[in-house]
């Protein structure tokens, strides 16, 4: 039984394998429909528009990576000049004063902020100091 | 006169066609009538090509326009050799044009993936209970249409491989040359696009 089933199964396969066959078959042209899609009117024209402007389209892309290379080489003295300029600020520059130096001075309580005092502190103590000057 | 004319004729019939390789030489160097003349040689080549994988005129003519694009642009990549190395170098770009169109219009979903119509139903049942009817299926519009309607349901790569091994009758090894494939890759293809032609047709039976 199981295997007349597998047999029929087998058989049902050919026959579609078959079928699949003469469907790809079918998709054969004859020769009418291909001299008719090859010779079509304005197909080469077409081609040769497409090839054109594809041409130009990589011409301009070429252009404007020659005109952004041409930008860059005038970019670079600039960009080299305007660098040597800051390392030079960086390097002539005076260097911060360093608050120890300043502790018993009024400067070093603006230096509110390196000795970890808020605003209002600051403030508060400048007033006590107008105050006590005031008193004196 | 006559004579002169008759002469004239004769030595232009002597005069031999350039070769493939010879007109692709022209194109290169910017020759317009060279790349023409390959062209109108080989434009029935990649129609005949494109009607396996497409139905309708246009899409036929898209996929000439896109191959000789392709082809013109890859021509420095040519290196040519033997007699049928340019057909064969234009059918590599051709079919893996199609290919790709393939691929995007099952992307786009743009398969004709509706139900068969009762007519092709009835004659799919009838050639499958009349396995000894040859040839009358080929050429009528009703088969080529629900030929077309059944294969778009395969993916494109195994309907690529189908149609090489059973219509062009390609090997193995021809058809990993032609789509840069392994073997491998190709046997199992095509025994899976087997499996789901059966798979297709038995679902409409």
């Amino acid at each position: 039984m199981w295997r007349i089933r597998q047999n029929r199964c087998e058989v049902d396969q050919q026959k579609l394998d078959r079928l699949g066959e003469k469907l790809l078959e079918a998709l054969e042209v004859n020769d009418n429909d291909i001299k008719t899609a090859a010779t079509s009117p304005f197909l080469y024209r077409r081609i040769r528009v497409r090839i054109e402007s594809e041409e130009r389209r990589i011409t301009e892309d070429f252009g404007q990576w020659v005109a952004l290379l041409n930008q860059a080489r005038h970019a670079v003295p600039l960009m080299v000049m305007i660098a040597a300029i800051a390392s030079g600020l960086v390097w002539y520059t005076p260097k911060p004063i360093n608050p120890s130096s300043t502790q018993n001075s009024g400067i070093g309580v603006l230096n509110g902020e390196l000795t970890g005092l808020s605003s209002e502190d600051i403030m508060a103590s400048l007033i006590g100091w107008d105050e006590r000057k005031e008193q004196q | 006169m006559a004579d002169k004319r008759k002469s004239d004729a004769g030595r232009s019939a002597q005069v031999p066609e350039p070769s493939d390789d010879e007109l692709v030489t022209l194109a290169r160097s910017g020759n317009e009538g060279a790349f023409s003349k390959l062209y109108d040689r080989h434009c029935k080549f990649v129609a005949r090509l494109g009607y396996r994988f497409f139905m309708r005129r246009e899409q036929v003519e898209e996929i000439i326009q896109e191959s000789f694009i392709k082809a013109y642009f890859a021509l420095g990549d040519y290196q040519g050799g033997n007699e049928r190395s340019f057909v064969a170098w234009l059918g590599r770009i051709s079919l893996h044009t199609c290919y790709d169109e393939l691929r995007r219009q099952q992307r786009r979903s743009e398969r004709s993936l509706g139900e068969l119509t009762e007519d092709e139903a009835a004659y799919l049942h009838l050639q499958l209970r009349d396995s000894s009817t040859n040839g009358n299926i080929e050429g009528t519009a009703i088969s080529r249409d629900l030929a077309h309607k059944l294969l778009s349901r395969l993916k494109p790569e195994d309907r690529l491989i189908l149609t090489l091994l059973k219509l062009e009758d390609l090997s193995i090894a021809e058809i990993a040359g032609l789509t840069g494939w392994t073997e491998a890759k190709i046997k199992m293809r095509s025994h899976r696009a087997q499996h789901g032609l059966r798979k297709i047709l038995k679902k409409f039976l």
